[in-house]
């Protein structure tokens, strides 16, 4: 049997795994929703064409940093609204439709913390691999240049994203009113990222102080527990995703 | 037979200030098709989702199928179908991608799910929609959406919460068809909540009046008529009214004869003697030289013994008089 026949017997198992799994179906059918929005697509054009910008301005590692400053105050930002909306503005309607089904209440809870963490992690990994990946074959990073250190940093920032990306999911799970999850997700973001970008504050989970100490940990030479701040950023998604649990059964529908 | 749906002192009440159920005790038959009849907030869409387990009851408790109903209930669920009032499905989707989805939230494999969603989507005659987006659908083309949407898991128990509102008198009509035709086709229980009592009239078997959050009655349509059955007779003729109605006033149960406009009604004294005083009214058209238009007998009317009903429930009377039924 060929690779191709291979590939495709393997895919059909695949296929009919998530077409009889609800957490799966759940969780592709949001990253289709979200990548068939308009509002998405628009996000996803604006942050591409900073990204080009950034390459075509700079053609070195500078605008892997501007990318990076992009994505910690825009793309935080953006990841943590469209989140906010994505249960609360679903409550009465679709929330309701799907829950009358064969539909866990976790597993509708969980489908959306996934996909939305996804979806995140998707456009900004897309994004970075090619602009690194342009960068690198055209030569335009320098040869001593750590790339484990580069991609090390690459990788907090990601988890920043998630960080941020479930705490709007986390709120829009606790708020009926998306106005009120917006709220409360927008003063998160003042509090862990406007502020510590416009004072002289120091704070070892913004992720204002990953671009601070850029230079510092791309030569390896920042004098930090880095696993208390892995632990903050993959344990806050889980820990978030208890509470919304633990309100979510809680409230009624 | 054990009921499908079942509440015991069923309450709800939402942050500790409004009561929308209040003590429920209902039972749905199986194969039956249950009308659940109430004004605007009395509480029919609560029931219906504390019923699906959406809402968690203040107290009492929902069995479906024999099993107590709870948020996490989704094996349950699998045997139901649920359409909501004005269902809102996912942007940009279309009949078929929307039911493609919900079979494989139901677990269908492909081979069963297709073929039925093509059967669905005829049946409830959207093929020419079949590959729009519903978000420019019309009200009515929603609502079919919604009834294929709840009937892809083929489920026994049919919950359906008002499906004929906002709809046109044709929408209505082929959705009250719809129903009827579900409920005599297969061993299938369809529960409608709705406060058109036309459309409960047409095709339901069995009732349950709900008013503010209470179950003033369940039970059979024609016990229910019986129940507030007026004992009047309204007649319409044409010929000489004048000597018929003083034939009527003879008879010796007919009480408070009067006619306005072209309307002769007629009281009986009792609703025992009520048979035999229509006979004698019968008797009497017959033998005098006059036409009948029309006949109502006063318990035919559903409408008017909702009203009475809920008019009797507020001044506590009703529930005197029903208190073993309910």
């Amino acid at each position: 049997m060929d690779f191709y026949a291979q590939f495709r017997k393997k895919f059909k198992v695949f296929k009919y795994y998530v077409d009889r799994n609800v957490l799966l179906t759940l969780f592709f059918h949001e990253i289709r929703l979200a990548f068939g929005s308009l509002l998405q697509r628009a996000w996803i054009i604006i942050i591409l064409f900073f990204a080009f910008l950034f390459v075509i301005g700079d053609r070195n590692l500078t605008a892997v940093t501007s990318l990076l400053v992009f994505f910690v105050f825009f793309g935080t930002i953006i990841a943590i609204v469209v989140s906010s909306s994505s249960i609360s503005g679903e409550l009465g309607g679709i929330a309701d439709s799907l829950l009358s089904k064969s539909v866990r209440r976790w597993e509708y809870l969980l489908s959306k913390f996934l996909s939305h963490i996804a979806v995140v992690l998707i456009v900004y990994c897309s994004v970075l691999v090619v602009m690194v990946g342009i960068l690198w074959n055209f030569k335009y990073l320098s040869d001593e240049l750590s790339y484990r250190n580069l991609f090390f940093i690459i990788g907090l920032v990601g988890l920043g994203l998630v960080f941020f990306s479930s705490i709007g999911v986390m709120f829009s799970s606790i708020f009926s009113k998306t106005v009120f999850s917006l709220l409360a997700s927008i003063t998160v973001w003042f509090l862990l990222i406007f502020l510590f970008a416009v004072t002289e504050w120091e704070f070892l989970y913004s992720p204002v102080e990953i671009l601070d100490k850029f230079a510092l940990i791309l030569e390896g030479s920042w004098d930090v527990d880095y696993w208390k701040i892995l632990l903050f950023y993959t344990g806050s998604p889980c820990v978030f995703f208890v509470v919304s649990l633990i309100g979510f059964y809680q409230r009624d529908l | 037979m054990e009921p499908v749906v079942k509440t015991e002192s069923l309450t709800k009440i939402f942050n500790q200030k409004t009561i929308a159920v209040n003590d429920l005790y209902m039972e749905v038959p199986p194969n039956s098709i249950y009308g659940f009849l109430g004004p605007n907030g009395s509480g029919k869409t609560t029931t219906i989702k504390l019923v699906l387990g959406l809402l968690r009851p203040s107290a009492g408790a929902v069995y479906v199928f024999g099993n107590s109903m709870g948020m996490d209930s989704a094996d349950v669920r699998r045997r139901i179908g649920y359409l909501p009032t004005q269902p809102v499905f996912p942007e940009k989707m279309t009949p078929i991608t929307y039911l493609d989805f919900i079979g494989k939230i139901f677990g269908l494999p492909k081979e069963v799910r297709i073929p039925r969603i093509t059967e669905l989507i005829r049946s409830v005659d959207l093929l020419p929609l079949s590959s729009s987006e519903i978000r420019k659908f019309s009200t009515g083309e929603i609502t079919r959406v919604g009834i294929a949407a709840c009937l892809i898991n083929d489920p026994e128990l049919l919950l359906m919460d008002e499906p004929t509102l906002g709809l046109d008198p044709v929408g209505r009509s082929s959705t009250a068809k719809l129903i009827s035709e579900l409920g005599s086709r297969e061993e299938k229980t369809i529960f409608v909540s709705s406060h058109i009592l036309t459309d409960i009239d047409r095709f339901c078997t069995h009732i349950g009046i709900i008013n503010n959050g209470k179950l003033v009655f369940n039970g059979t349509i024609p016990d229910v008529k019986k129940l507030i059955r007026t004992n009047t007779v309204e007649l319409q003729i044409e010929g000489e009214a004048a000597s018929f109605i003083a034939a009527v006033k003879a008879l010796p149960h007919a009480v408070d004869v009067h006619s306005y406009k072209h309307i002769i009604r007629i009281g009986v004294d009792d609703p025992e003697n009520y048979t035999g005083a229509l006979l004698a009214i019968f008797k009497i058209l017959s033998e005098q030289e006059v036409e009948l238009v029309s006949f109502n007998s006063g318990s035919e009317n559903l409408e008017e013994a909702f009203l009475n009903l809920l008019e009797e429930e507020k001044s506590y009377g009703f529930l005197r008089a029903i208190s073993k039924k309910v």
